[in-house]
């Protein structure tokens, strides 16, 4: 073989490999650009590296150092554990009734959970801001918090049922009769076969929802009046010129992610592997 | 409270042989079990064989309590178990694919009954039940890290820990391969015999209901075709879905032609062929179904003499031979008749000189004959 | 339906050993809607009701000479106004999303492809990597793109540098930078899919396809891609559904030519007065036509344990 063929035959052995790694550069490189422009010492707008005094760590020893950063941060994770807990409880109940009970109704009840997700969030968006102002306002409710925490609940709920769904559905049916079998009555059969089985389902679905929800800009756009969430103060900012400081959160957060991804594996592999 | 413990103690403490009396399992568009009635003798090993779809399995999970009967009722000695629920019964499972909680280590697998129970010592019946099986290096691990042969003793350790008065194995053998079924085979025996359990075992593997149980009942479309010691089965099929599935068997559609001493004579064409009278299945009409086992049967160069008339068919035309090591099988299409299995036992010194294409004639000896009706 | 369930099960174990077993599916009961009843409530609440609020505003009419003030009605002004006046908008939101659909499915595929059957122990990492970008908020990512391809930024200027872009040519505030980003931003959504499906495939069976076709293509085309299809189905479902219904895309890295339907929306809904009627009948024309989109997508090319 000459050289070139040599080349020809590494390049064709690991292509797709070569094309995955590009795509995943592709992926990274907002996250960089978002990393190298905490550090820049900008003047005006955060749009331009400025050589000078540049890079500089005055952004992260100030995180919270623009008006309203830290509050809408705080928004967000209060939304997100509140939309999450909520949304889990339910779609995980309705996930058992869809798959666990036949019941006049099962298919619409499937269809209400699968139409949610097929449309888009502008849609959402619009018409929970239209029930909003026209038709909660009479009963006192403003938008603000919760009207946020209402719609979040609602485009979570979806997710987490076809994701618990999907557990479910792959649970072996023999497993709780063998529970039964084994002296367990359907109480004890619940707790001690098929809810541990399903948790980690119900666990991702509470991961997907909170990401979903941290994550909303246009849904929350529609319903949060005054309020700010931090995609919407980036957003709001933007036109005005983005603080630094929204890098630094944003690159902490992609940071404390990944932090809990690695360490979920790392604790799910042990203790899957061997333990004596 | 108090009536509910109560009565599913009483469940619970029933002893005895299992019976079931006229059960019927329909689903809405089939009978799975179809008027089925039979007695498992306490302590015996007890094998339900059919192929797929025959009933047996529904009719296993009915007595495990996970299916309640159409009609019919199910009892142990003199407890009727039918209604109750799976966990009121002194019933236990070793399900087909084990179904072990993924979740649990070993030892928790074996002691969830035992707990379940609230017995006093649930680990420590869990360990000795695990020695039983001699697995007990592995407690600590999950299922999931454990091969298909030992995942098979866990279940049927985490079923016998429990003693229950039957046990019940739903093809717990299906998914091992040959040589450790055999293995296996062999073991479940052993602690069969070492407990004193009642063993309800549903198979559609012949030789695995042969070789394991003292009774095994032939089911089809829902019934018992049959039921007996194994080796009276295989001698002496009473229909001839029972001679076909119970090993292999030669047969002759024909009508009975008359009585021969204390032999009945079965016609079909130009052939005669005759059965012990004794060995005819009772039964109306004229038609009946002659049967021969492929090892009673020898085959011939030449036509064979008049003392084997009603004993012997011919001439025939050989299809095929293959050696097998231990044995010979021939394939022989005899004109009228149909295509004809020949095992013959190597036995003697020469080699085999016929070879396809050859006339051959086949001959037994009457004495094994059998007759069916169909 | 279980297609979308892809995103959810990757990686989910216990599953079945011994084949499909019979669904225990219990007998209705008051357990099974008591169990609906909340989820199902709220659905209705938050779902329903304002869906049908917005299909009441849609066929509002407004008090002639009061701008903002309208009387109930049936209508169809709006939708009229909608599907003259803006038609460019919707053709363009079609356009846009059914391109980066594309895109992120070319894109997808060999990342999905590598990381179902050739990353071995870096599977778990390339895993994180593709969902770690989610992580820092998507309007900040799609600002930095504003920052890679605008005028004075190093796309540009390498393209300008090595003369395949003319020196007043620029990249932001074109249909191109949108679907761009709205490839970049929907990416994820493509892949995870793909993964899933692919990675419940037997490895075997791609290898008999190679012994059976020879041909690597024809293997990919008649054995691999038909064994993701649930994957496929997914994940262009989940990039083009909210690529056809977003805004900031546009809004951060297009001009006004490049408007999507979603823009229309959001500015009548904020900016202008009277635009609520508009707007309704904007979103309901947007949601029928991809409701409609799907449904027949999913006849033509899923199987029955789709919808």
């Amino acid at each position: 073989m000459t050289t070139g063929q040599k080349l020809r035959f590494w390049i064709s052995e690991r292509i797709v490999m070569i094309i995955a790694v590009a795509v995943l550069l592709y992926l990274f490189l907002p996250v960089a650009y978002t990393f190298a422009f905490s550090f820049n010492n900008y003047r005006k707008s955060n749009i331009a590296w400025n050589p000078e005094g540049s890079p500089t760590l005055k952004h992260w020893q100030d995180p919270c150092g623009v008006e309203g950063i830290c509050e809408s941060l705080g928004t967000s994770i209060r939304v997100g554990f509140i939309a999450t807990l909520a949304a889990t409880i339910l779609g995980t109940m309705l996930a058992f009734a869809l798959v666990r009970h036949k019941f006049k109704g099962r298919g619409a009840g499937n269809m209400l959970v699968f139409i949610p997700m097929a449309t888009p969030e502008i849609v959402l968006g619009a018409s929970l801001l239209t029930i909003f102002v026209q038709g909660f306002t009479r009963i006192g409710l403003k938008l603000g918090f919760w009207t946020i925490v209402l719609a979040h609940i609602m485009f979570c709920l979806s997710f987490v049922v076809v994701t618990v769904k999907a557990r479910l559905q792959s649970l072996d049916p023999r497993l709780e009769e063998a529970a039964e079998d084994l002296y367990a009555d359907a109480r004890s059969t619940f707790w001690r076969v098929t809810f541990p089985l399903v948790l980690p389902g119900i666990v991702s679905a509470a991961l997907l929802s909170f990401s979903l929800s941290f994550d909303d800009f246009i849904i929350t756009n529609f319903v949060s009046g005054n309020e700010s969430t931090f995609p919407k103060f980036v957003y709001v900012s933007y036109l005005r010129g983005i603080p630094a400081q929204a890098n630094v959160i944003g690159f902490s957060m992609f940071v404390i992610a990944v932090l809990l991804v690695v360490v979920g594996q790392v604790i799910g592999s042990r203790r899957r592997s061997p333990s004596s | 409270m108090g009536i509910f413990s109560k009565s599913s103690g009483a469940f619970r403490d029933a002893k005895g042989d299992l019976i079931l009396e006229n059960v019927t399992k329909s689903f809405a568009t089939f009978t799975a079990v179809d008027d089925l009635s039979l007695t498992v003798p306490r302590g015996s090993f007890f094998a339900l064989l059919g192929p797929s779809g025959c009933g047996k399995t529904t009719t296993l999970r009915m007595v495990a309590g996970l299916e309640q009967p159409t009609a019919g009722r199910i009892k142990i000695g003199s407890t009727d178990l039918t209604g109750s629920r799976p966990y009121e019964r002194p019933v236990n499972t070793v399900f087909q694919s084990y179904a072990l909680f993924p979740h649990l280590t070993v030892r928790d697998n074996v002691a969830f009954g035992p707990k379940r129970r609230g017995s006093a010592d649930p680990v420590g019946e869990a360990n000795t039940t695990l020695e039983l099986v001699q697995l007990s290096h592995l407690a600590d691990r999950k299922p999931t890290q454990l091969s298909g042969g030992q995942q098979q003793r866990v279940a049927v350790a985490r079923a016998l820990v429990n003693h229950p008065e039957v046990l019940l194995l739903d093809e717990p053998l299906g998914a091992l391969d040959l040589k450790l079924r055999r293995e296996m085979q062999v073991e479940l025996k052993r602690i069969q015999m070492e407990v004193g359990l009642t063993f309800v075992h549903v198979t559609h593997d012949q030789e695995e209901a042969m070789t394991m149980a003292d009774t095994v009942a032939v089911m089809n479309l829902g019934k018992i075709e049959q039921m007996g010691a194994p080796e009276v089965l295989y001698d002496l099929p009473r229909t001839k879905f029972v001679a076909n599935f119970l090993g292999q068997s030669n047969m002759l559609h024909g009508t009975v032609q008359g009585i021969d001493g204390d032999f009945t004579v079965i016609g079909a064409g130009d052939h005669k062929v005759k059965v012990r009278t004794s060995r005819m299945a009772p039964g109306e009409g004229g038609e009946a179904i002659f049967g021969i086992r492929p090892e009673k049967t020898r085959v011939h160069d030449e036509a064979p003499s008049a003392t084997l008339a009603g004993a012997s068919l011919g001439p025939g035309t050989l299809l095929d031979v293959s050696f097998t090591g231990v044995a010979t099988q021939y394939l022989v299409d005899v004109p009228g008749v149909g295509r004809w299995a020949v095992y013959e036992q190597n036995l003697d010194l020469d080699r085999i000189s016929n070879k396809p294409g050859d006339q051959v004639w086949i001959s037994w000896n009457p004495g094994h004959a059998f007759g069916v009706r169909s | 339906m279980t297609a979308l369930a892809h995103i959810g099960s990757t990686g989910a174990g216990a599953q079945t050993p011994g084949g499909p077993a019979p669904e225990p599916t219990k007998k209705g009961g008051i357990t099974a809607y008591l169990l609906l009843l909340p989820g199902v409530l709220w659905l209705l609440v938050f779902f329903v009701a304002p869906m049908a609020q917005l299909a009441a505003v849609s066929l509002q009419s407004q008090f002639p000479g009061y701008p903002g003030y309208y009387y109930r009605d049936v209508n169809f002004g709006s939708y009229v106004t909608a599907m003259t006046e803006y038609l460019p908008q919707f053709g363009r939101s079609l356009l846009f999303a059914g391109s980066a659909t594309l895109l992120a499915f070319v894109l997808a595929y060999p990342l999905a492809y590598a990381m179902a059957f050739k990353a071995g122990k870096w599977r778990g990492l390339m895993m994180i990597c593709v969902i770690a970008p989610f992580f820092t908020s998507f309007i900040l990512r799609t600002i930095a793109w504003r920052q890679i391809l605008a005028d004075e930024g190093p796309v540009v200027g390498a393209l300008k540098w090595l003369h395949v872009m003319p020196s007043s040519g620029r990249i932001t505030e074109t249909g191109f930078a949108v679907v761009a980003g709205l490839t970049y931003n929907f990416l994820p959504f493509m892949v995870l899919p793909i993964y899933a499906s692919l990675e419940r495939a037997d490895p075997k069976i791609i290898e008999a396809g190679g012994d059976l076709y020879a041909n690597g293509l024809t293997t990919f085309r008649r054995v691999t891609l038909p064994m993701s299809m649930p994957g496929v189905l997914a994940g262009t479902l989940l990039t083009f559904i909210p690529a056809a219904g977003d805004y900031v895309n546009a809004e951060l890295l297009g001009s006004d030519s490049t408007k999507m339907v979603g823009n229309v929306i959001e500015s009548q809904f904020f900016k202008v007065l009277g635009g609520f009627p508009v707007a309704a009948a904007l979103s309901f024309t947007l949601m029928a036509v991809i409701l409609a989109l799907v449904f027949v997508y999913v006849r033509r090319y899923g199987t029955e344990e789709l919808l």
